[in-house]
């Protein structure tokens, strides 16, 4: 690996554990897999809401990942929230795995899944879970669209008290404009759903989120960078999100 | 659960659709990290299959942003990409490995 890399890499380590954030990003993951590719990467969200308990609540996630053959890549990351009431905090380590299961093209679309295993850093706080996605692909001229529809399910008590019974569901799609490689306009829309065993799954309870979305790749880094508006009750007002990507 | 039916009923069709359809082949070799031929010829609107073979000892990437692939082909080996149907027009593509001399373009029409 060159010198170069290194210290590019710990600068990265070094802004990231700097950070004061905590954010959980949402990244519509691709199913086709760059075998040979290592990568670290920093997801995130801010949130943005009139609601006090909501606003300026943050996710990140710092992974390093690697695709290990054409079909299958991993992924480590670590998860940390920075809420308004709870403060600054890392929550769980996460295993992500994702897995091509159609050759990129073939077919009327690319068809991939994703598994992956979260432990609570505190058992007193957070819960374990595991999170599976079927992940879609569709090219059309330059259009890319893109579809992750998934389920997290919760375990382990915490404080005494059960994960929720049930699953929750959520969709997230994306569609961009293979313009120049440095610049991919597009959009992303993401719904959660809930658990499905909630008394209440109505529309208002859901959390719907739409807005423009850019990406690109510039050398070795790869961009994410998208502005959601939430309309539905439950969704935050707006949520700025990024994916940062660095490529070895 | 009536859902998760539905959805898996979706995966399974988008899966196997097309899984056994013909496609016109074309083959494009890299040697002393040179594609060959430089320049394909394709026709417009057809879902074609690209044969990458490398016979050179080292490894290259197969990459195209025009074409939306990014591949690699292990020395001495063969890497299939599909890619159409495409518009009239040239495709730039390369190989990341050794971009300098290995260049090369589909042209569909």
């Amino acid at each position: 690996m060159k010198k170069n890399h290194f210290l590019f890499l710990a600068a990265i380590v070094a802004v990231l554990t700097s950070q004061n954030l905590a954010f959980a990003g949402t990244k519509v993951y691709s199913p086709n897999i760059e075998e040979g590719e290592l990568e670290v990467e920093w997801k995130a969200n801010y949130d943005l809401d009139k609601r006090t308990d909501k606003d300026h609540n943050q996710k990140h996630k710092y992974a390093i990942g690697y695709g290990f053959t054409d079909y299958w890549a991993s992924e480590i990351n670590l998860i940390a929230k920075n809420a308004s009431h709870t403060g600054y905090e890392t929550t769980e380590v996460e295993w992500e795995n994702r897995f091509q299961l159609t050759e990129q093209g073939k077919n009327f679309a690319d068809v991939g899944l994703y598994f992956a295993v979260k432990k609570a850093l505190d058992s007193k706080k957070n819960h374990d879970a595991i999170e599976g996605k079927i992940l879609l692909e569709k090219q059309m001229g330059r259009f890319v669209n893109r579809a992750n529809i998934g389920v997290e399910r919760k375990f382990r008590q915490v404080n005494g008290t059960k994960a929720e019974r049930g699953f929750e569901t959520e969709v997230l799609w994306l569609t961009k404009y293979n313009w120049k490689k440095s610049f991919e306009p597009g959009f992303e829309y993401h719904v959660n759903f809930g658990n499905h065993t909630a008394k209440d799954n109505s529309y208002s309870t859901q959390k719907h989120q739409i807005g423009p979305n850019i990406y690109g790749k510039i050398g070795q880094f790869k961009y994410d960078l998208g502005l959601l508006f939430g309309f539905s009750k439950a969704a935050v007002d707006r949520q700025i999100k990024w994916n940062l990507e660095y490529e070895f | 659960m009536k859902k998760l039916l539905t959805i898996l009923t979706l995966f399974y069709g988008l899966f196997s659709f097309n899984a056994w359809a013909e496609f016109k082949e074309y083959k494009i070799v890299i040697k002393d990290h040179k594609f060959s031929p430089q320049n394909l010829d394709i026709p417009i609107g057809e879902k074609v299959k690209l044969i990458i073979e490398n016979q050179d000892k080292t490894i290259e990437e197969f990459e195209s942003h025009d074409l939306n692939r990014e591949k690699i082909v292990g020395g001495k080996k063969s890497i299939n990409i599909y890619v159409g149907p495409l518009k009239a027009g040239t495709y730039k593509y390369f190989g990341e490995f050794n971009a300098a001399t290995a260049q090369g373009t589909i042209t569909a029409k």
